[in-house]
């Protein structure tokens, strides 16, 4: 179940990158074609993430719906508008995507029920 | 006025995200209704913040908002974990997308 969620999770985060790609080029709702793509692509990416948001703790949710938006949109720079890709940046990527693969890994070994190993330290 | 203005479309990210949180998939009408309200102010405060600000900044302040946010939501109200590695592993994320969000903009 756990798993499933976060399926949904990476899907959301893909398309993400779709409209967050789609709104450079909607220029402020102006042009007709992107905008509509962008507006259904924020539709679709808000179901998956409400979907996986209903198993995955939310606070991981959303750092990993946003980290993977933001990773995916950097390297879509870089490779389909040839933005430049410089050291910082590819500093802050491998640094989000060690915070993402490291968040999943220690997911993964939590006990079964999932959601709430401990519900706080008092 | 526009660093206010930000901080509250990043206030309302976070009542957005844990508003998804409780419609449960969009099931529960009452929480979707309120889940469409504060991202849609959230949405507007930000727009109205880019205005003076420079975007890259804006942007990564409202995201690192949003996220630190969710999380402390997380452990404040639903009970969730606070071990070591995972908020390692999250600030690791929100500097990340912060770190990229003022490089790109």
């Amino acid at each position: 179940m756990n798993g499933l969620a976060w399926i949904y999770l990476v899907l959301a985060g893909c398309t993400e990158i779709v409209w967050a790609l789609g709104l450079k080029y909607a220029e402020g709702f102006t042009n007709p074609i992107p905008s509509i793509i962008t507006v259904i692509f924020i539709i679709i990416s808000f179901f998956l993430f409400a979907k996986a948001a209903m198993h995955v703790p939310i606070g991981t949710a959303y750092a990993v719906f946003t980290g993977i938006g933001a990773a995916g949109t950097a390297v879509a720079g870089i490779i389909l508008f040839n933005e430049e890709a410089g050291v910082i940046k590819i500093g802050f990527l491998v640094l989000l995507i060690t915070g993402l693969v490291g968040l999943k890994l220690t997911d993964a070994e939590k006990p079964e029920e999932g959601e709430e190993p401990w519900r706080g330290s008092s | 006025m526009a660093w206010i203005i930000l901080i509250v479309a990043g206030l309302f990210e976070v009542a957005f995200v844990v508003t998804m949180k409780l419609s449960d998939g969009f099931t529960s009408l009452r929480y979707s209704i309120l889940t469409v309200l504060t991202g849609g102010a959230s949405f507007y405060l930000l727009s109205l913040a880019l205005i003076s600000l420079p975007v890259g900044t804006g942007y990564a302040v409202w995201t690192g908002i949003g996220a630190a946010g969710s999380v402390l939501a997380g452990m404040l109200w639903f009970g969730e974990s606070r071990s070591a590695k995972k908020l390692f592993f999250l600030t690791c994320i929100v500097t990340g997308v912060a770190g990229l969000r003022v490089f790109s903009g």
